[in-house]
């Protein structure tokens, strides 16, 4: 059981993470559990769909943020970007789908804004089947539709 | 306890699973899930740069089906890096070429342009008729038809709208379009507002709203009329500021700025044969304000000293209005009388007891090596055009378009040459099949 003010989460495979409520609560979604209903303050919070090693790299960054919103001088600005950039470099494609996924579904905007920023430098001019490599996605066109959108798709003004 | 809990949520993991529906026949197809949230697919869209997303229409059909969405492109075109239209004297008829041009993707002094802007989609009625680009607010285009506006006591006036996809040819009577905005009500409406030529009795500027829909269709034959709605209508309400001539409004938020150009009062008896006088805007009323809510106008003053500096610049010339990409913010640009510098200031907050509070933000030296773009002419007409991506985009007069870094504070590279040159926010839907015409007349 947690201490007051620590939150207690569990990720889907079983492992407990003790953390600040104010770290937790960067999760929009866990702030309205706990706002709604105060047993989850002194209970376990089961995270469903999201492995330890995922919520570990969650807990990772929220703490960052969550401490550099209460200090700004400790943290700062500058002291954020360079560790977003290294957090979203030191991972691996599905590392990134799956923190993705689960920062869309906790609605840790920061977060979510920060990896969508970065899936979209990936996909910048890259061509088609590029993308779907990237996305493991089936390419569901026929030849003559694909030539066909490929047709009217010069952009412009 | 946990139990409980965990069965109260147990919706949440069943939702989980499928919330991507084509998700599940996809992953028995091929292994690993990587499939994604349409709105996360969405988000990761909106911040790539309008041709990326096209190229991305051909990835599957789940794409394709939220790339034609009117949703992204709204998302999109909020969030989209302003590029620069310029316009070009081509050919020896004196005809016209705009070109867009890409800032981001412009290395070094090299010349890009991302795409020859054949304004094919206002196509001339008659040979003599000729479209003049007006401005780009918005994403949204104007332009205005010159051949006409002599001829007849009307402008007129034609409009492509990116998000409706409609091209509008509006007529109006003598005066100017000075904004074309979103409304901040209600999805699709768009509103453009009219200034008069003249001015009312009572020394107040004639300015007039109308509002189109662009959720509604259009029938394409006929005509339909202007429903124009009069500001300060009422005989005790008085604005008599006018914008600066040939200045689209900064948009931010739901506020249009401009520079004030003109200020009007009425003449003291026998002082003049015209019943009103211009007057050069002061300080404290050199900027003015369109507020979308309340439809009410303002003005306000500008940053930074005033005294000796103005009386030199009674028309503060020197100072103009831009956006800086993605913060939102509205800066004042302002090119030094004395020194070869240009000051930027934000608008940091717009308060209606304490006015606004504007900061100085940077100061840029333009005292650089002109040996490298030959033409050294002073600052003195310099225009900012945008601030993207770290660089101050300047309209240098026969020197072109000068992107200055904030960082290395210098010039990095000249990028264009034109007659004129805009900010424009480009849309991944193209301006060509704006279709149908609607016809507005007043």
């Amino acid at each position: 059981m947690a201490s007051k003010g620590n939150l207690t989460l569990k990720s889907c495979n079983g492992k407990e993470f003790i953390v600040e409520e104010k770290v937790a609560v960067m999760s929009t979604t866990i702030k309205n559990m706990v706002d709604v209903d105060d047993s989850f303050a002194q209970g376990v919070i089961p995270i469903i769909g999201v492995d330890g090693k995922i919520l570990a790299k969650l807990i990772e960054y929220c703490k960052e943020h969550a401490e550099a919103d209460e200090d700004e001088e400790v943290k700062s600005e500058e002291y954020l970007k360079k560790f977003d950039e290294k957090f979203v470099d030191e991972l691996n494609l599905n590392d990134l789908y799956d923190l993705l996924k689960a920062s869309n579904y906790l609605e840790i905007t920061k977060l979510l804004n920060l990896l969508c920023q970065k899936v979209a430098s990936m996909i910048k001019g890259k061509k088609p089947e590029e993308i779907r490599r990237i996305f493991n996605i089936k390419n569901d066109f026929t030849p003559e539709e694909e030539e066909e959108i490929n047709r009217q798709n010069p952009w412009a003004f | 306890m946990a139990s409980i809990i965990s069965s109260c949520f147990s919706w949440v993991s069943a939702m989980w699973n499928k919330l991507p529906v084509s998700a599940v026949v996809e992953e028995i197809l091929r292994g690993p899930p990587r499939h994604i949230p349409d709105e996360v697919i969405l988000q990761i869209l909106t911040k790539l740069p309008a041709k990326s997303i096209l190229r991305c229409r051909c990835v599957c059909r789940r794409w394709k089906a939220l790339i034609s969405t009117r949703e992204l492109a709204e998302l999109h075109l909020k969030h989209s890096v302003p590029m620069i239209i310029v316009g070009r004297q081509w050919g020896g008829d004196g005809e016209k070429q705009l070109c867009l041009v890409d800032t981001c993707e412009a290395t070094t002094t090299e010349i890009l342009y991302t795409n020859k802007i054949t304004v094919n989609s206002v196509k001339p009625v008659s040979k003599s008729d000729r479209h003049e680009f007006l401005y780009s607010s918005n994403g949204l285009i104007i332009f205005r038809e010159e051949f006409r506006k002599s001829t007849s006591g009307l402008e007129h006036y034609v409009l492509l709208n990116p998000i409706t996809r409609e091209k509008v040819r509006l007529i109006t009577p003598k005066g100017l379009i000075y904004g074309i905005y979103f409304t901040p009500f209600v999805k699709d409406q768009y509103c453009l507002l009219w200034g008069g030529r003249f001015l009312r009795e009572n020394g107040s500027m004639k300015y007039r709203i109308l509002v189109l829909d662009g959720s509604k269709s259009h029938s394409q034959s006929h005509p339909q009329t202007c429903c124009w709605r009069e500001l300060y209508d009422d005989d005790d309400a008085l604005f008599s500021y006018q914008p600066r001539a040939q200045t689209p409004p900064i948009i931010i938020d739901h506020v249009l700025y401009w520079m004030v150009g003109n200020r009007y009062a009425i003449a003291r008896e026998n002082s003049s044969s015209l019943p009103h006088i211009r007057l050069a805007p002061s300080c404290a009323e050199s900027i003015m304000a369109l507020d979308t809510k309340t439809e009410k106008f303002s003005v306000m003053p500008h940053p930074g000293p005033r005294d000796q500096y103005c009386k030199d610049d009674p028309e503060h010339t020197r100072m103009h209005l831009v956006e800086m990409d993605d913060h939102g913010f509205l800066c004042l640009c302002e090119s030094s009388l004395f020194e070869e510098s240009i000051n930027i200031w934000i608008l940091k907050q717009q308060d209606d007891r304490n006015g606004p509070l504007w900061m100085r933000w940077h100061r840029v030296n333009n005292d650089f090596d002109v040996s490298r773009f030959p033409c050294g002419t002073s600052n003195k007409n310099v225009r900012p055009v945008v601030i993207v991506d770290g660089e101050l985009l300047l309209e240098w007069p026969s020197k072109g378009l000068i992107a200055l870094n904030f960082k290395m504070d210098k010039v990095i590279r000249r990028i264009e040459n034109g007659s004129y040159m805009y900010a424009h926010s480009p849309s991944f839907v193209s301006l060509s099949n704006c279709e149908p015409e609607i016809l507005m007349s007043t």
